[in-house]
């Protein structure tokens, strides 16, 4: 009886057994057909190396002059405090001392001031006006300054006013100027405490997504389209699930070994610790990964032509970016596969969260994943004529 | 074998029309090949062979009729007919991965048949060595690195491996020089004959008929011969026997002189101031021809006996020759 229901068993699991088989001689030949792949292998090596080795220059704060806000201050005030201080003066020392991430630069002329601004050669002007220190010294007029931005530089105008402010803030205190005030006192916990131009934790989740997502879209964009003799192999009893199914497994392990170098970099030359666990943030990387490699997969799928997925390839990419980057609409960004990549790496590696804790980017990212996946697969049922 | 008519055909079209929206591509065409033959399926552009090759790899249905593949209906039993078909694809990009080599390539395409490795790589080294594959170190060379004939060769190699029934082969000439032409169809007769393999042969010229043992020629989706091509050349003057005579000079005029010539029934030109004669049953006679042609005052610089190739027949039977198949004088091939 035993012996009959394994025969059976055997019997009706045959044709499941034979297409696991075919899978796996299939997820060979793609590792073996990327293995001779110069492009392939150098998306999949080259690139993160080169990407992750830019993203330790942050680590190591690699920075140029370029890279601080320049702030024009012109000190028309002349007064003077009874014990003859000039609080205008003080000001400028406190911006020296507390205004992080900017140069202070000293001018006589407004109008040269602001003509650099036009110019982009400077960020802001500060006008400390004539009347500064003994409005303030009397402590009943209100003191102020004038500060003018390049309204549109949107990062620099909060770098250069948080400057700005801290060091008002420091002269008020400085010189016993609180006495009815609550004086704010600001504090930065993420993405890192350390002062700095830049941080390899801020560049951490908004570069791997890109670079994941676009390697995967690479390598995956050809991978059917460019697969001519899939087409003879669709003559044989592989089928066309058993074709796409071995392409997605091979280039998620291509995907994990991508990771594996990235990670290796990041921890190894750069010393980076997340916060949260390395597996949280493992699985964050595959699915970023797994959703370059479904929409990749989908496009190629479609394409007559490899010039078509290329170009359809440049066209998905282009728009994950600049939805990322220049659409201001929450609404949409928070659809942005890169954008829930990049809250996702972010929330594991620097606030520690769990994959629980972050529920809605992943399911949000998988279900994105399945749908272009599903999208390929239906799309390669209906392709006809292929030899 | 529960769907075939029972006999011993291993390629079977039977009435078999297909139409494409409203236009017919294949038009009541019938024709088999016996197990073990070769059978070349002939035809210009136009005629109908892609949509033949498309409606034996089960990659279409006909419209109306029956396809049988060594007794597989192939219009039901498109999974089963992938075990029995082996396929060799004309363009050479369909045909492997360029960077594996043919040993490779085997291998992955023999995995898709689930055989296990040892089986593939021994078969596969049969089948290469049988097709000039004489060492090891060409066998692993890169399919890219090979040249047209052996490319082809190695094609042939992957579309055999899992021992298939029937082979077929689509327009396996294609971009080949004329001696690997020759080459490539003497090896496919080695193959028919070592493995005993059925072989089909979608063709535009008429030279693989000389190497098959049964042709069917389609014009405009309908069959306008099929037979064995040795049938068809004992309807020739003594059975196809001929001269091949090479001229000092050939016009038109001298051309004319030769159609008077009495023993003379028919005659090709084969070649720049070469004909191919056919002297008149019994008339087979060279010293005859010979005199004859001074007779005319036309002078021969060569003479040789020959056979006629189906090639020749056709010729003739294009240019009315044989006047009950006057029908399909306008086959055209490119």
């Amino acid at each position: 009886m035993m012996m009959r229901m394994l025969y059976l068993v055997k019997v009706k699991l045959a044709p499941f057994f034979g297409s696991v088989k075919r899978i796996g001689a299939l997820i060979r030949k793609e590792l073996e057909s990327l293995m001779k792949d110069r492009l392939a292998l150098l998306v999949i090596f080259l690139l993160p190396i080169i990407i992750t080795g830019a993203m330790g220059m942050a680590q190591y704060r690699i920075t140029t002059l370029d890279d601080y806000y320049k702030i024009a201050v012109i000190n028309q005030d002349t007064t003077l405090t009874a014990e003859n201080l000039s609080l205008s003066n003080a000001l400028i020392n406190e911006m020296y001392m507390h205004a992080n991430e900017c140069i202070i630069i000293p001018m006589q002329s407004y109008d040269l001031a602001v003509y650099l601004l036009w110019q982009r050669q400077i960020n802001a002007v500060l006008v400390i006006p004539f009347g500064f220190t003994s409005q303030l010294a009397s402590q009943m007029i209100p003191a102020y300054v004038n500060l003018t931005l390049d309204g549109s530089d949107v990062e620099g105008q909060g770098t250069i006013i948080k400057g700005v402010t801290n060091a008002i803030a420091e002269l008020k205190m400085d010189y016993n100027y609180t006495k009815y005030e609550i004086i704010p006192s600001s504090q930065a916990i993420w993405p890192s405490e350390t002062k700095g131009i830049s941080d390899i934790k801020i560049t951490v989740p908004l570069i791997l997504p890109m670079l994941l997502i676009g390697a995967a879209l690479v390598i995956t964009s050809q991978s059917v389209v460019g697969d001519i003799p899939l087409r003879r192999m669709l003559l044989t009893p592989a089928g066309k699930s058993e074709a796409l199914i071995a392409k997605t497994i091979s280039y998620l392990l291509v995907s994990l070994l991508q990771i594996m170098i990235v990670l290796g970099i990041l921890i190894l030359l750069y010393n980076f610790q997340p916060v949260g666990t390395l597996f949280n943030f493992l699985v964050v990387l595959v699915l970023t990964s797994f959703f370059g490699i479904s929409l990749g997969l989908f496009i190629s799928v479609v394409s007559n032509s490899r010039l078509q997925a290329n170009q359809y390839f440049i066209f998905s990419y282009l728009t994950l970016i600049v939805i990322l980057l220049a659409v201001p609409v929450k609404a949409i960004q928070r659809l942005d596969p890169l954008q829930l990549a990049r809250e996702a790496i972010a929330s594991v590696t620097a606030r520690g969260l769990t994959l629980i804790d972050i529920g809605s980017q992943i399911l949000y990212l998988f279900g994105f994943s399945a749908f272009f996946l599903s999208l390929a697969f239906i799309a390669f049922f209906l392709k006809k004529g292929l030899v | 074998m529960k769907n075939s008519p029972a006999n011993n055909k291993d390629i079977e079209l039977k009435n078999v029309t297909v139409k494409i929206r409203k236009t017919t591509i294949l038009q009541d065409v019938s024709f088999y090949a016996n197990r073990g033959e070769i059978l070349a399926i002939i035809g210009g552009s136009g005629a109908g062979k892609s949509t033949c090759l498309r409606v034996l790899t089960s990659q279409i249905k006909p419209t109306k009729g029956e396809v049988y593949i060594a007794g597989c209906d192939v219009t039901k039993e498109g999974e089963k007919l992938k075990e029995i078909l082996g396929y060799v694809p004309q363009p050479e990009e369909v045909s492997a991965y360029p960077e594996f080599s043919a040993l490779k390539n085997a291998y992955f395409f023999g995995k898709m048949y689930n055989l296990p490795s040892d089986l593939i790589e021994k078969r596969a080294k049969q089948i290469l060595q049988i097709l000039g594959f004489d060492t090891e170190e060409m066998m692993k060379k890169p399919f890219k690195n090979l040249s047209g004939g052996e490319k082809k060769r190695a094609s042939i190699c992957i579309g055999l491996i899992h021992n298939p029934k029937v082979l077929l082969l689509d327009e396996p000439l294609t971009g080949l020089d004329a001696h690997l032409r020759v080459e490539l169809l003497n090896y496919l007769r080695n193959l028919n004959r070592q493995l005993g393999v059925t072989i089909c042969i979608v063709a535009h010229d008429l030279e693989t008929a000389d190497y098959s043992d049964r042709i069917v020629i389609l014009d405009r989706g309908k069959v306008a011969i099929f037979g064995e091509p040795k049938s068809f050349l004992k309807e020739l003057p003594n059975g196809g026997k001929c001269f091949r005579v090479k001229f000092k000079r050939l016009t038109v005029d001298d051309q004319k002189r030769v159609e008077k010539i009495k023993p003379i029934k028919y005659f090709l030109v084969v070649g720049r101031n070469t004909l191919k004669v056919f002297p008149k049953d019994g008339e087979h006679n060279l010293a005859v021809l010979v005199e004859e042609f001074y007779a005319k005052g036309l002078e021969p610089l060569e003479l040789e006996e020959t056979e006629a190739t189906f090639g020749d027949y056709f010729r003739l039977f294009s240019q009315g020759a044989f006047s009950a198949k006057k029908d399909i004088f306008s086959i055209n091939f490119e």
